[in-house]
């Protein structure tokens, strides 16, 4: 067992193996005379237990990754196989986003006072990495025609003969002048760093990452409101939480939400859930608001009216940290809660009541996430989301939305040499700077329009796809097919066959969390990182996922600006460095090094539960914080030191500076970081902007009905949610996950369902203008009676042979789709029929 | 002494709003699919009181029991995975089971989550009607185990559970196991026995139930939750919903909470008397 | 109507023996069929059987419930020839214990192939348990075993003593089965009778508490209402007796003469069988009378599945209709009189109780019992819903054919029933 023990350093073995086992035997023996079922000894298995039991073997503290949460875990692995993983209870990630809360009885033998917590997905990695159905080999394919139905007839090669084959592919595209011609997509944490360097060093403008399909919409919203991407809610201190379309005990983004969530209700706070269908978050609230799709902001604007009109607004608040309050309030004027129940379906009371009990209860939090914001106008709804917070003063105060203070590993710039700066300088394939508040991660959905249409501003020639299922994410899985068959290679790497592997040229085993490294800077609001490191060696003696990187990087010889061959020589320790790993321990070293925690790989691993955790603590109200004097004298003010709105930066702005603050009040603050250093209800900025589809940004939270609207031939919403017991379309060949949700129904309303002749159970054929699919029906009053919806990630053609033919996809029925401000993926505006099969 | 009825401690209890008061007492009735006067509320500060006095002449040193709270519980079934992981149980085999039962009437079919594990009841139905004794109720600290090599594997005593807490081990397996990975050579470390799963070898067509995770006590029969020694559906639990102990320690956890909430037992007109408690 | 008369004369004349040949080759053929259940279940255990975790026992139970039930009726048929003294009785009495003898064979092969470790039945023996009553009922069937055999073979010896000189491979079977016994003296022929009827005093008792006893075994289930009734054991013993009796009127037209020399025994039984029968669908009318008034939810929700359940046919068609109302008519009508039809009444009421053991297992179980259950978890081993699966269904056959080729033999090889005075 690991018990954490400072004086050894790392871990401590118990040495009760013997002992125990003994007991074991004694301890159930006992003559009872009676009649009934005699009580007897049952004898323990002593060699088994010393071979097997807690007490043999390593427990390995490391990060879970079988979603996007990166869960502190304790993996115990004997004899080389993974037995059990269970919680790491050092790291925050599992417990609380505050200090206060996680310091709050930590002890630093056992962690947390209560102990930590890992959701299903956690606790089932076990099958994911022992699954039968793992790509074990790379693969070549020798069908040159693709498609869903086009068999790749994959050859089984070795890796130096994929690694070989594929550098010489991009070699060419490089010694052509055409670096840019690779697309390069991954998902948004994990190795990203070295994904993105190689994208560098090679010369390609064109790395993107998942979160485009995730959260870019809500990125913007509170971008644009009050300058940080990422708020997060402070649930636990907060006496009332309104959510929009946040399903945080369910869709556990980080398995800390169900605890302090459940437990801000224990301490007496009100939870009310705005959302079409009864999600198992609003199972446990106090009142679930259904709503229309898509008609979050209309909602949002008509409280605004309410608490406006009421004057209940935090007027010092606005006063002092805020701009544009006078025009907003002018435009909510007529946004009544009457105007607004016509739009959203909720009645004007609800919303008169929810908006004057949200601003009248101290504190209270309103929170959104991907329920409005994959929808065509989730970036200004959820804008208008977020001013709600800002008219009760709901930033970064206890129990509000609070700005994280997320300093991790760093990550270090590479100078590219000539060669490939030359074509980095190429615009983005996805033509990312039209979007107005796009995100780094690109816009898939452009990119396949334009690889579609051969359009674009050049033709793309190989792509490259690490730990993505592009074709099932959607949206439009079908018309992702095809543009991803355009392509003249297609690299993907996956541990599972995935739909989107089925399309590749070569596919390469991936590795399972359990058998590789990532560093963790976690979502907690003070800074936080957790260690992954391999378990137990990779299964298939596979490469992972950076060392393929890596080993692609030095057989192209790829080169930073200063002609230091980057692969091969450790960036901490400046010395070549022949092994793949020990290369990319020195490369994970050097972020730690030169990142928050300071200390190197081998230093973090000793730490209790390989965590590192910023003593300092979660601190509010920074946006009132001076800048200390010593920042303030290397510091760039763009503008006057004494004017109020100038933008204060650590560099100058062609040296790629931070902004650190604003001059607020005559004084240097922290502030927030938008154009005026304070939240914006109007800005003028935007409205010079052009979004990209070349229509002008509203410089106010204007409320647009969502594009893709019901009508006589399509007349129902569908949407779509995760729940605890799957991630994305990754685990439903898992075994164990299976047995709790083996398939998605159809969630039907009954007076919908009655009207269509539809039971509980049947089969119906769920219809929009673009395909069809085949879905059981569960009929519940748990949805609005406009919507149907179903769990997002069945469906699968590939993946498994779990997997296949289990539960219902949904993503033919969409197309492309994006935002045209952030470039978010709509996964949730589509429109149906429903017909009984 | 006069048991007081659900009503009663409902009414008792400030941090039940009326509207969750009756959701909950509709729920037991359906749960348990008798009358809601069967589900009764346990006075815990008294009864507990007198059994620990009652105890101090046996064997019995300790009562292991559950208080599950209701309200903590998100539903998200960490702790029915988390369980066969600990025990390796084979597909069909759950010890533990998440309902997630519609409040009845309701217009909007509101889910209340309950996860279930084997009550381990004072007076356990199943136990009796076991033709070989494989299965008792140990003395010493209550819980109810199964001797997978004296069971015959007749399931009379799936039969007289009224909580559906004992499954059938057929010989199933997941790919895993059943496809030879380096995971197969993992053993059961249930009752300290570490059986490999083989095929028609015990546990196979025998019965088997939740066990408190009892190959975790220490020789004196002890848990320890900062050793790790402790129920693993509890030590995972998202919710921090299932509370674990000593019942007869009025130190744990468990007795704090049965003397500060309110509690009840299903089927309590059975007279098993559950050592695993709900929270409403 | 008139297509099962035509068959039924059919059998007139040499109808003894082609009803034999019938036999002969229902019982052969269920045993090819059943040859496939008995490799599954050795081979794969209970991997292919479809019961799972919620309905627990399945159709071998039901089997074997109903062959303890046969076993039991048959002997206390017996018994009314040696223990009440009907002589009329007596030209059955070596068939009626037969019958018991080997549908009790069946009974146990039921549920031995239903263990999930078969190879473990003698712990009942080594670690007995006093409270269960499965362990009674073990016990008390073992007794009643040994009853069964001991008095098999004093009904026989005295044929089998004179039989085992002859040298034939009859005669060799004779002497050994005769275990040494050689006294064919009158005196030694009253001792055994004496004896017989001695054991089949005891084997009344004995016979009546262990079906007793199975019934106890579902009636003391209080987690199942459909089961905790106090009328299950009277329920159990009474269709017993009629299933028994049943089996023995068509037992009996077939292998002692039935239609001809035997045909009033036959008559006699029907009466018999028929009074039981009514009897028994009184126990069962105010057993669903109580039940619906009494209105408790799990009680009623067990009856329901039967009489409106998926399988509401078992009940209706198998159960009501074939096992119950069709052989009360023809045994209330003038047919009742006729061997032929009385045979056939037999039939349908010994097949048609089958039916009733499948409703009683299954119904008890198939009713959750924390609702919502079988929604828990994605398994089809947390299923209310059962149907046997083909291996069930076959090894089921297998020991049904069994049945008929073990009593073929015994009617081939034993000696037979002697005209009695
Ligand atoms: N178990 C599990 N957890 C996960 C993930 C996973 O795959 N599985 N994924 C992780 C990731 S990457 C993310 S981004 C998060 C996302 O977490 P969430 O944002 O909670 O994601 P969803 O469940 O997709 O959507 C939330 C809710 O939005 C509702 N909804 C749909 N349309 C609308 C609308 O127009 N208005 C409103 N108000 N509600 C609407 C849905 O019914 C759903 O209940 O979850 C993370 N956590
Ligand atoms: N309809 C609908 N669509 C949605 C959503 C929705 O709610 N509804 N949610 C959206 C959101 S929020 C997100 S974040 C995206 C997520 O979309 P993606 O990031 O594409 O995530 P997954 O669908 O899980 O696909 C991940 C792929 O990586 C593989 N993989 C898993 N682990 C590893 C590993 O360790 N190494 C390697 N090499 N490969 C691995 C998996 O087998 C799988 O093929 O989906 C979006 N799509
Ligand atoms: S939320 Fe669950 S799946 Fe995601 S990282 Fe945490 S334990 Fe793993
Ligand atoms: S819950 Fe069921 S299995 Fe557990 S002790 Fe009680 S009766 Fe026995
Ligand atoms: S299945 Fe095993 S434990 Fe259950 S009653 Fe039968 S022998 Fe006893
Ligand atoms: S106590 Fe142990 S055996 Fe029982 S349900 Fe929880 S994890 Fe499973
Ligand atoms: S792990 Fe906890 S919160 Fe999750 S279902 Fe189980 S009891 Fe409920
Ligand atoms: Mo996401």
């Amino acid at each position: 067992m690991y018990v954490y023990d400072s004086k050894v350093g790392r871990r401590r073995f118990i040495q009760v193996a013997a002992g125990a086992a003994a007991a074991a035997g004694a301890a159930a023996l006992s003559g009872c005379a009676s009649v009934g079922s005699k009580e007897h000894a049952i004898a323990a298995n002593e060699q088994g237990l010393a071979e097997w039991g807690r007490e043999a073997g390593e427990w390995i503290p490391s990060c879970c990754n079988m979603c996007g949460g990166q869960s502190g875990i304790l993996v115990h692995v004997v004899n080389g196989v993974v037995e059990k993983i269970e919680p790491n209870n050092w790291n925050p990630n599992n417990y609380s986003n505050i200090s206060t809360d996680f310091f709050q009885g930590y002890t630093e033998e056992y962690g947390t006072a209560e102990g930590g917590c890992i959701c299903p997905k956690g606790n089932a990695g076990i099958m994911q990495l022992y699954d039968p159905d793992r790509v074990k080999s790379p693969m070549k394919r020798t069908n040159p025609r693709k498609g869903r139905s086009e068999d790749p007839r994959w050859q089984t090669i070795t890796w130096e003969q994929a690694i070989e084959e594929i550098a010489a592919k991009l070699k060419a595209l490089r010694d052509a002048g055409e670096a840019h011609k690779l697309l390069w997509w991954s998902e948004d944490h994990s190795f990203t760093h070295i994904q993105a360097d190689f994208c560098t060093l090679f010369g390609s403008p064109n790395y993107s990452m998942h979160s485009n399909l995730c959260d870019v919409s809500r990125k913007a919203s509170f971008k644009m409101a009050m300058g940080d991407e990422r708020p997060l809610a402070d649930f636990i201190q907060s006496k009332y939480i309104l959510l929009f379309g946040w399903n945080p005990t369910s869709a556990i983004k980080w398995v800390y939400l169900p605890r302090i969530l459940t437990r801000a209700i224990e301490r007496g706070a009100r939870l009310v859930v705005v959302d079409p269908y009864l999600s198992d978050t609003a199972a446990k609230g106090h009142e679930w608001v259904p709503i229309r799709p898509g008609t979050d902001g209309a909602m949002a604007l008509a409280m605004a009216h309410v608490i406006i009109k009421e004057g209940l607004q935090d007027k010092e608040f606005i006063e002092r940290w805020t701009v544009g309050f006078d025009r907003f309030a002018e435009y909510v004027a007529d946004k009544t809660p009457a105007w607004a129940s016509e739009i959203t379906g909720v009645p004007t009371e609800t919303i008169s009541r929810i908006a004057i009990e949200f601003a009248t209860t101290k504190p209270a939090v309103v929170d959104t996430w991907s329920g409005p914001g994959q929808h065509s106008n989730g970036v200004q709804g959820g804008r208008a989301i977020a001013l709600l917070a800002a008219l009760t003063g709901g930033y970064d105060r206890p129990g509000t939305l609070l700005i994280p203070d997320k300093r991790g590993n760093k990550h270090v710039e590479v100078e590219p040499d000539k060669t490939a700066s030359q074509t980095l300088s190429q615009e983005r394939y996805d033509g990312l700077s039209d979007f107005p508040f796009g995100h780094k991660s690109g816009v898939y959905g452009r990119m396949w329009e334009r690889l579609l249409e051969g359009k674009g501003p050049y033709q793309p020639k190989v792509g490259m796809c690490i730990f993505q299922n592009l074709v099932m994410s959607g949206p439009g899985c079908a018309k992702v097919e095809e543009a991803l068959a355009k392509l003249e290679m297609l690299v993907v790497v996956d541990t599972m066959e995935s739909e989107t592997a089925w399309l590749a040229d070569y596919l390469l085993p991936g590795t399972v969390y359990l058998e590789r490294y990532d560093l963790n800077s976690h979502w907690v609001t003070w800074p936080a990182l957790g260690l992954r490191q391999p378990v137990v060696k990779p299964l298939f003696g596979q490469l992972a996922e950076y060392e393929f990187v890596a080993a692609l990087g030095r057989k192209l010889g790829l080169k930073t600006a200063d002609g230091t061959p980057f692969f091969e020589v450790g960036p901490l320790s400046r010395k070549p460095i022949e092994n793949l790993t020990a290369w990319y321990e020195d490369y994970l070293s050097n972020e730690l090094v030169n990142g928050a925690p300071k200390i190197t790989l081998d230093e973090l691993k000793k730490l209790p539960g390989a965590v590192w955790v910023d003593k300092g603590g979660t601190r509010y109200e920074k946006y009132a914080d001076p800048i200390p004097l010593e920042k303030l004298k290397t510091a760039f003010i763009d503008g006057d030191l004494q004017r109020d709105g100038s933008a204060i930066y650590d560099k100058p702005k062609s040296e790629h500076g931070k902004r650190i603050g604003t001059v607020i009040g005559g004084r240097a603050v922290r502030g927030f970081f938008t154009p005026s250093g304070k939240i914006e209800f109007y800005s003028p900025k935007m409205a010079s902007m052009k979004d990209a589809m070349g229509e002008p940004v509203d410089p106010l939270p204007v409320y647009k009905p969502r594009v893709w609207q019901p009508d006589q031939e399509y007349p129902l919403f569908l949407i779509n949610w995760k729940e605890a017991s799957h991630t994305h379309t990754r685990t439903q060949n898992n075994a164990w996950l299976n047995d709790i949700k083996p398939e998605n129904p159809l969630v039907i309303h009954p007076a919908t369902a009655q009207r269509l002749g539809i039971s509980d159970g049947d089969m119906v054929w769920v219809e929009s203008r673009y395909g069809k699919t085949k879905a059981k029906a569960k009929v519940t009053a748990r949805i609005h009676p406009e919507v149907v919806g179903a769990q997002h990630g069945f469906g699968h053609w590939k993946l498994g042979r779990r997997a296949v033919g289990r539960g219902a996809g949904f993503g033919d029925l969409n197309t492309i789709a994006y935002d045209p401000l952030s470039g978010q993926g709509l996964h949730k505006e589509v429109c149906v029929r429903l017909r009984k099969a | 002494m006069n048991r007081p009825t659900v009503e009663d401690q409902l009414e008792r209890d400030p941090s039940l709003s009326p509207m969750e008061r009756r959701e909950m007492l509709a729920l037991l009735g359906k749960w348990v699919g008798a009358a809601v006067a069967g589900a009764g509320v346990f006075r815990a500060g008294e009864a507990l009181a007198q059994q620990s006095e009652a105890a101090a002449g046996t064997k019995r040193k300790r009562r292991y029991g559950m208080v599950i709270d209701t309200r903590r519980c998100v539903g998200c079934r960490a702790c029915v995975i988390a369980c066969k992981a600990e025990n390796k149980t084979p597909p069909g085999v759950y010890y533990t089971v998440v309902f997630d039962h519609v409040i009845e009437p309701r217009i909007d079919d509101k889910p209340l989550f309950m996860t279930k594990p084997c009550f381990h009841c004072e007076h356990p139905p199943c136990v009796d009607v076991c033709p070989v004794s494989a299965t008792f109720k140990r003395e010493q600290d209550g819980i109810v185990v199964v001797d997978y090599d004296r069971c015959i594997g007749c399931r009379y005593c799936m039969t007289a559970c009224p909580y559906s807490a004992r499954w059938f081990d057929f010989d199933e397996n997941y790919a895993p196991v059943e496809e030879n990975t380096a995971y197969a050579s993992v053993p059961s470390p249930e009752y300290r026995q570490f059986r490999r799963r083989a095929k028609g070898r015990s546990p196979v067509g025998n019965v088997r139930k939740c066990h408190f995770c009892l190959h975790l006590q220490d020789e004196n029969g002890e848990y320890n939750k900062a050793e790790g020694r402790w129920p693993a559906c509890a030590k995972t639990c998202t919710g921090h919903a299932i509370h674990f102990g000593d019942l007869l320690d009025p130190a744990s956890d468990v007795h704090r909470l049965l003397r500060e909430r309110v509690a009840v037992r299903l089927k309590e007109e059975l007279g098993t008397e559950p050592n695993v408690f709900y929270l409403l | 109507m008139t297509g099962i008369t035509n068959t039924v004369k059919s059998f007139e004349g040499s109808e003894a023996s082609a009803l034999k040949r019938l036999f002969w080759m229902t019982g052969i053929a269920l045993m090819l069929l059943g040859s496939y259940g008995l490799y599954d279940r050795m081979a794969h255990g209970h991997i292919h059987a479809n019961y799972g975790s919620i309905v627990t026992w399945g159709l071998w139970v039901a089997a074997y419930i109903y062959f303890i039930g046969l076993s039991a009726g048959a002997f206390l048929v017996s018994s009314l020839a040696y223990v009440f003294n009907m002589h009329q009785f007596e030209r059955i009495g070596r068939l009626a214990v037969l019958t018991a003898l080997v549908t009790l064979l069946l009974a146990l092969l039921s549920i031995f192939f239903d263990l999930g470790h078969m190879g473990r039945s003698w712990h009942v023996m080594a670690f007995p348990n006093f409270r269960s009553p499965m362990a009674w009922m073990i016990w008390l069937y073992s007794a009643y075993m040994v009853l069964l055999i001991v008095e098999m073979w004093l009904l026989l010896r005295h044929d089998l003593v004179s039989g085992s000189s002859e040298p034939t491979l009859r005669g060799r079977l004779y002497r050994l089965l005769s275990l040494g016994s050689r006294d064919t003296s009158a005196k030694s022929a009253a001792r055994d009778r004496r004896i017989v009827r001695v054991l089949a005093t005891v084997g009344v008792p004995l016979a009546v508490m262990f079906n007793g006893g199975v019934g106890a075994l579902f009636g003391s289930v209080a987690a199942r209402p459909h089961w905790h009734s106090g009328l299950f054991p009277i329920l159990f013993l009474l269709s017993a007796l009629v299933s028994g009796g049943a089996l023995l009127t068509l037992a009996a037209t077939v292998f002692q003469d039935g239609l001809t020399r035997n045909r009033d025994t036959v008559v006699v039984l029907g009466r018999l069988v028929l009074a039981l029968l009514l009897l028994d669908v009184l126990i069962q009318v105010s057993e669903f009378l109580i039940a619906f008034r009494g209105g408790i939810p799990g009680h009623v929700a067990g009856l329901q599945l039967v009489i409106s359940g998926p399988y509401w046919w078992v009940f209706w068609l198998w159960q009501v209709a074939i096992g119950t109302a069709i052989p009360l008519l023809i045994l209330l009508l003038p047919t009742g009189k006729d061997a032929r039809w009385v045979a056939f009444a037999g039939l349908l009421i010994a097949a048609g109780l089958f039916g009733l053991r499948l409703n009683i297992v299954i119904p008890g179980l198939a009713v959750e019992e924390i609702r919502g259950l079988g929604e828990a978890i994605g398994s089809m081993r947390v299923n209310a819903h059962y149907f046997p699966s083909l291996g069930e269904w076959s090894l089921t056959a297998l020991i049904v054919g069994l049945g008929l080729v073990l009593f073929g033999l015994g009617e081939l090889f034993l000696p037979r029933q002697k005209e009695v005075a």
